[in-house]
């Protein structure tokens, strides 16, 4: 109940321009190339080893259908963190929100890294949508009974929206912020707030149809209706550990960003503990409904992810993507100290990878994992790429917005429960 | 502990005599705004006094540093009870459903994590608020009801617009005039000094205590009378407490009613209908018979002789004493003219003649007759060796089914000893539908067919797999 | 205060950088505790106020007589027959408990998102969670048929025994709603004790001084004990924030753990819980606008609270909408005829009428809000409000009715019609609850004073640290 109205101005005008100098410049492209050749060998790696497991490319598509899922869930993310801190008129995230403006605008390159998929799907490839299958769809009454929503060319012009809204979306609110660097408008505050509902609004539909395009089409018999809500609480998770993770790298290693304290990453902490307890609960809900009502055709789903190897992936993220990190990030000390912050930061990123190899992989490997290699050398590959994109974005642009005018209030922002 | 001014307890021990004049407990100090109180309260600190407070009608930010107050203990006191929450509501749950009274229900387990978490979690909050707000209240030493900060007028605004600052008389360096002086160094707006009543008014009030001994022994009388009543047997009826859903105005079956001239509530058929299911006018099908005039005498016949007493089939399930049996036995000789032997017993299947109803034939042979009549007919079943075993005079050891007398009569005929029962064997009416009884005499034909077939009756396409067939 | 133009009552405008003041006017603590005392402390109430708790007490005399009737009869005197097992009874209950979700959510959730502007009007909504759950206990209780052994429903040892069965999902309600009756109303009386002790101070008779001083524990509002005070507040914010999705998630268990189609589709969790809040908001609005400008509140309670109620009401409303689209595009996706039936027959069978009453009340309305213009105007925001409140009373009826009426079986289908019992105890609860809140409103603070000065800037403007 004590509350802090805002002290303003513990810094002065000089010390806001010296934000100038927060920037990514003296890298000078080396970061970028050095992320472009881990892209490049890994996904060579992943090529060749897919090649080699003789199946089509089958684990190969998975594996890649995984990268690109995880590298724009993080991008997701950082588009939701954004628009709901405008949505809210947050004040004491103005010092983070350029990094997840940065997160937010790599979407276009995740929109490019997708074009394989849509690609391959509309050159009729089923390895990875068993319902592109004309045998299948024409035979299986299930799947016939969806061709007019899992048809390659439907499918193929939904992801065409998606990104294309995605990256519309996104690239406004990072103009009209950089914009404001430069000129200071606090017009621009006001026009993007206005902007942020109806955004939120776009972000929830695509994102919730995307999801089951991208991971609940690839059982197509199964559905679920909370599975969009499951997508988008594990698109915060990820994000919000990314986030943490970027800040306490820049920190550390090139000591830049000094402004954000303990008290934003407090902030941070409660936000990934919030939505990792809102993982939890979506992700209980889910199996809780399907494991009571018992009704075959949706238990089918969680039997393989319960048998066997799965089981133990299962069991290994309840108590690794919930149950520790709960306890962990409960206390208020963690969430202030940069490394612990970080750790546990470290350890949902993981989690939020294992959770999405959980939902793309079963259904391929009933038994089980046979070749995560191939699943790692891709994320390590996508990834690379990603990174890479991320950094171009990031270029020389100052990584806190200069001219916010909440910018004075989230540096004072004080943090006290 | 807050406890700002001496409780009246520490007093007392300090004061074995009754003292009989006012005590100072404080000396309090006013304050317009949170900005003098924080100010004030830092000199105060600095002056060394150690048992003092502020009081203010709102929590004023930053004041915990300025004191000193150190964090409390409470988040640990909501830990343990959130844990202790979720330990109880799991062992609750496990033991009342898993071990004290286990239940099949909708296929569930009778413990299983997710159906036990929504209980679990909820106790879990349960435990820890319950705790969190206890907790809060007993370490701030609540609730208190005499408190000699009350004792001053200007203080009542403390809850509203003024801010305080009071130094407690238990201070170790507590000096009245030091103390005034401290707060008229710190420009206090007012300063007040707190009495606490003399001993002899601290007393509980004598109403008050009055009523809650009344109320406490009260509060007795529902436990006691439950206690007594689950201590003791009555021979009273329980208590009605709706008796129309109690006594509800409906007859039970065999009892008697007033409203029919019979005298009895269960109502025998209304002559010329048929009850749902009972209709069974295929006289082949649910009789064996063909159908014309002379069934209905046949019937008739029937019914007046029942093929087996019912005492017999008693006493036969049981194994009463040997006299009885002996008698029975001579009961249980067939009727010199066996009236059966002359009814128009169908000679073909009412019902279709498949292999699937061939099978099932198999299936409740196996069930229901091979026990006594053995898996193929002989009359050798496990419970006819058993009784023959033990000499158990009683049992007569059922016909084989390869006698000629046997293999010559009609299906028809068949249908009627599994539906009525013959000599000992007691009637399978209620056990075997009629289809089913009808499967099993096409199964008992075809055994009693492959005794006495030859290899001319053998497909010639199974022959050569006969061959193969081992050796005995 | 009379003086103040409309104009300057106006702080929903606003200017990057700056924040708006929470509390409008010349306020200093004087004035605020005058303000919300005198609310409790004038001799005698105005006249409508006796009117309108005599209206209000004349409903619940009919509540409770009404269910005396049931008692002695049977649930029989309700329209609940086969098919329609749950009707009025679980509706009512749903939707009263739904009401229930916005005062803890504005005293817990927004708390933890230090959205000060809660402090004016979490007392009042609190106190409305608190008559709303009530009024919910009523059905569920009632609906057993035999209330004296409705103990047989916790985990005591009883004449038969046995133990409830925790497997149920109606057992988990009977727990979630009991606890969250009780963490709210502790919740609700551990806020109000600073501002009792308010009272107390205040109070000139002997028969307040007595009351308010039991009801005060004893507060003195020393630095100690507001430690040890805002520390459990923030504990019981952070319990109660969980606890607020739990039950309402439990309630959803209630229907959608089952295999009925319409019922057993797995977004019903987050659906319920917005639902909840949805309405819980749009109920608070509307007893809050009356209630400032009768109790001369629109300092405190700003228009810029009303427009952020709105706000609110706004996001939820389209959660709502976006769980109505993605349980009738599952139901089309699954290719389960049964489930495509069941959203058909909502949409188009007998109960339409309902279910587009529902969809316009829900979704419709509240669109309104993206005009400023409705969002800031008392009497307009009360119209969606009530309509919203509307819409979601015919949600819980469309899911509860419309999918029991017709099930899998078409030879057992059936058409529900209330009795006069049935509305006679929907419109007695109203009763309680206004009865309840009216008692709440003479005798209790219907504001947080102590949060309110907390968070007023002069309150800060002399701190150094």
């Amino acid at each position: 109940m004590t509350t802090v109205v805002a002290e303003m101005t513990p810094h002065s005008p000089k010390e806001l321009a010296s934000f100038a100098n927060q920037n990514l410049g003296f890298l000078e492209g080396r970061a970028n190339q050095g992320a472009y050749i881990i892209g490049g060998l890994g996904l060579t790696l992943a090529l060749v080893l897919g090649l080699c497991a003789g199946d089509g490319l089958q684990h190969f598509w998975h594996s890649y259908l995984l990268a690109v899922c995880f590298y724009t869930s993080l991008s997701l993310g950082g588009f939701a963190f954004v628009a709901l801190q405008y949505l809210t008129r947050a004040g004491w995230s103005i010092v983070v929100r350029r990094i997840a403006e940065i997160f937010a605008v790599s979407i276009k390159t995740c929109g490019v890294l997708f074009l394989p998929i849509v690609l391959s799907v509309l050159m009729g490839s089923s390895s990875l949508y068993i319902w592109n299958n004309p045998e299948l769809a024409r035979t299986d009454e299930l799947i016939r009974s969806k061709v007019p929503y899992l048809n390659s060319w439907f499918f193929a012009l939904r992801q065409v929206i998606y990104f294309s809204a995605w990256t519309y979306l996104t690239q406004r609110f990072w103009k009209a912020s950089l914009d404001q660097d430069r000129n200071g408008n606090p017009e621009t505050t006001l026009r993007l707030e206005r902007l942020s509902a109806p955004t939120l609004l776009v972000f929830a539909i695509t994102t919730t149809f995307a999801s089951i395009d991208w991971m609940m089409s690839l059982d197509p018999h199964w559905f679920s209706s909370i599975f969009g809500i499951y997508f988008f609480s594990g698109c915060m998770v990820g994000f919000l550990a990314a986030l943490n993770l970027v800040v306490n790298l820049l920190q550390r290693r090139f000591e830049l960003l000094s402004m954000i304290t303990a008290d934003h990453r407090h902030d941070m902490g409660k936000l990934l503990f919030g939505f990792m307890c809102f993982w939890a609960y979506i992700g209980f809900s889910q199996y809780l409904l399907i494991w009571y009502a018992n009704v075959p055709e949706e238990t089918v789903w969680f039997k393989v992810r319960q048998s066997g190897t799965w089981g133990a992936v299962s069991i290994a993220m309840m108590i690794g993507h919930f149950v520790l990190p709960f306890l962990g990030l409960m206390p208020k000390s963690m969430k202030r100290d940069p490394q612990m912050l970080a750790a546990w930061s470290l350890v949902l990123l993981v989690m939020h990878a294992v959770d999405y190899y959980w939902l793309i992989f079963p259904t391929f490997e009933i038994d089980g994992p046979t070749l995560p290699l191939l699943s790692l050398s891709c994320l390590m590959g996508v990834g690379g790429l990603y990174v890479a994109a991320w950094l171009s974005i990031a270029g020389q642009r100052s990584l806190v917005p200069l001219a916010d005018p909440r910018l004075p209030e989230s540096l004072a922002v004080h943090n006290l429960m | 502990m807050t406890a700002t001014i001496a409780p009246k307890e520490k007093h007392h021990a300090s004061h074995p005599v009754v003292d009989e004049s006012p005590l100072l407990a404080a000396v309090i100090a006013e304050f317009p705004s949170a900005g003098a109180v924080l100010t004030a309260a830092k000199t105060i600190r600095q002056a060394g006094w150690t048992d003092w407070d502020v009081h203010s009608p709102f929590p004023i930010h930053g004041i915990d540093d300025v004191m000193g107050i150190r964090p409390t203990r409470l988040p640990w006191i909501t830990l343990g009870a959130g844990a202790m929450g979720i330990t109880v509501a799991l062992l609750m749950q496990w033991w009342m459903n898993g071990v004290d009274y286990p239940f099949w229900i909708s296929g569930k387990p009778f413990f299983g994590l997710p159906a036990a978490a929504p209980v679990a979690f909820e106790l879990m909050i349960l435990f820890a608020a319950l705790s969190t707000i206890a907790g809060m209240l007993l370490l701030n030493g609540l609730p208190r009801f005499s408190n000699p900060l009350f004792s001053s007028e200007g203080f009542r605004r403390a809850t509203s617009d003024r801010f305080f600052i009071c130094i407690s008389a238990r201070d170790p360096m507590f000096d009245r005039e030091v103390a005034l002086k401290a707060f008229s160094d710190c420009h206090a707006t007012a300063i007040d000094e707190c009495w606490a009543p003399p001993a002899s008014e601290r007393k509980f009030p004598k109403a008050l205590s009055l009523a809650l001994m009344v109320l406490f022994t009260l509060a007795l009388i529902p436990p006691v009378l439950i206690a007594q009543k689950r201590s003791t047997t009555t021979t009273e009826p329980r208590l009605h407490a709706i008796s129309d859903m109690d006594f509800q105005p409906k007859f039970k079956p065999q009892r008697t009613s007033t409203l029919f001239a019979d005298g009895r509530a269960m109502r025998p058929q209304v002559s010329g209908t048929v009850a749902r299911g009972d209709l069974r006018a295929d006289s082949r099908l649910f009789k064996g018979l063909e159908p014309g005039p002379k069934v209905h005498r046949t019937l008739a016949l029937l019914q007046t002789a029942p093929a087996t007493p019912p005492v017999a089939r008693l006493v036969s399930a049981e194994g009463g004493p040997r006299d009885v049996a002996e008698r029975l036995v001579a009961l249980a000789d067939p009727p010199p003219a066996d009236p059966l032997d002359s009814q128009p017993w169908v000679t073909s299947f009412p019902v279709p003649v498949t292999s699937k109803t061939m099978k099932r034939g198999q299936e409740r042979y196996n069930i229901y007759c091979a026990t006594c009549h053995g898996l193929a007919g002989d009359g050798d079943g496990l419970v006819t060796r058993r009784a023959l075993e033990l000499e158990q005079g009683t049992w007569i050891k059922p016909t084989t089914f390869h006698s000629d007398n046997l293999r010559a009569q009609p299906v028809g005929r068949l249908f009627h000893s599994i539906t009525n029962g013959v000599r000992k064997m007691p009637s399978y009416a209620d056990l075997v539908s009629v289809e089913d009884r009808w499967a099993i005499i096409l199964y008992v034909k075809a055994l009693q067919q492959a005794r006495h077939a030859d290899a001319k009756d053998i497909p010639s396409d199974l022959i050569p797999q006969l061959r193969d067939l081992p050796k005995e | 205060m009379s003086t103040v133009t409309a104009d300057f009552l106006n702080n929903t405008q606003e200017q990057p950088g700056v924040r708006s003041p929470l509390v409008l006017g010349r306020h200093d603590n004087t004035t605020v505790t005058e303000r919300i005392c005198q609310i409790a402390e004038s001799p005698k109430p105005p006249r409508a106020w006796y009117i309108a708790i005599s209206i209000s007490s004349s409903f619940t005399l009919m509540l409770f007589g009404l269910i005396g009737y049931l008692v002695t009869t049977g649930v029989g005197v309700w329209g609940n027959n086969a098919p329609v097992f749950w009707a009025w009874d679980i509706v009512n209950f749903v939707f009263w408990v739904g009401i229930g979700h916005a005062g803890t959510l504005i005293s817990a959730i927004l708390f933890l998102f230090r959205q000060h502007w809660r402090t004016s009007i979490n007392r009042f909504a609190e106190a409305m969670t608190i008559f709303a759950v009530v009024c919910a206990g009523i059905f569920p209780s009632v609906h057993v048929g035999r209330v004296w052994v409705i103990y047989w429903l916790l985990p005591v040892p009883n004449q038969n025994a046995i133990w409830p069965n925790f497997r149920s999902p109606l057992l988990w309600d009977v727990f979630a709603v009991s606890t969250y009756a009780t963490v709210s109303l502790l919740f609700w009386y551990m806020g109000m004790i600073p501002d009792i002790a308010t009272f107390r101070d205040r109070a000139t008779s002997r028969w307040r001084q007595v009351v308010y001083g039991v009801l005060s524990l004893g507060w003195t509002g020393s630095a100690r004990q507001w430690h040890r005070y805002e520390k459990a507040y923030l504990l019981l914010a952070a319990l109660a924030t969980p606890l607020v999705l739990s039950v309402h998630t439990v309630v959803s268990f209630d229907f959608a753990v089952s295999q009925v189609p319409g019922w057993h589709t797995t977004i019903f969790p987050p659906y319920f819980v917005a639902g909840a809040v949805f309405s819980g908001f749009a109920m608070v609005v509307t007893l809050m606008v009356p209630a400032r400008a009768f109790f001369g509140l629109k300092e405190l309670v700003t228009l810029r609270h009303l427009e952020n109620m709105n706000k609110i009401i706004l996001v939820t409303g389209s959660m709502v909408g976006y769980a109505y689209a993605m349980e009738f595009f599952t139901a089309w996706y699954s290719g389960n005829r049964y489930e495509q039936f069941a959203f058909i027959n909502r949409a188009f069978g007998p109960y339409a009428w309902a279910y587009w009453t529902m969809v316009t009340c829900n979704v419709i309305s509240p669109q309104l809000f993206w005009f400023k213009k409705v969002r800031t105007t008392p009497w307009m925001m009360v119209i969606v409000c009530i309509f919203v409140n509307i819409g979601m009373w015919f949600e819980r009826f469309v899911i509860t009715v419309t999918s029991l009426s017709r099930d899998f079986l078409p030879s057992s289908w059936g058409y529900y019609k209330p009795t006069f019992v049935d509305i006679g105890m929907f419109v007695g609860s109203f009763g309680l609850f206004f009865t309840l809140f009216l008692l709440f409103c003479r005798f209790l603070p219907i504001v947080a004073m102590a949060e309110v000065k907390s968070v007023m800037p002069a309150n800060h403007a002399n701190e150094d640290h």
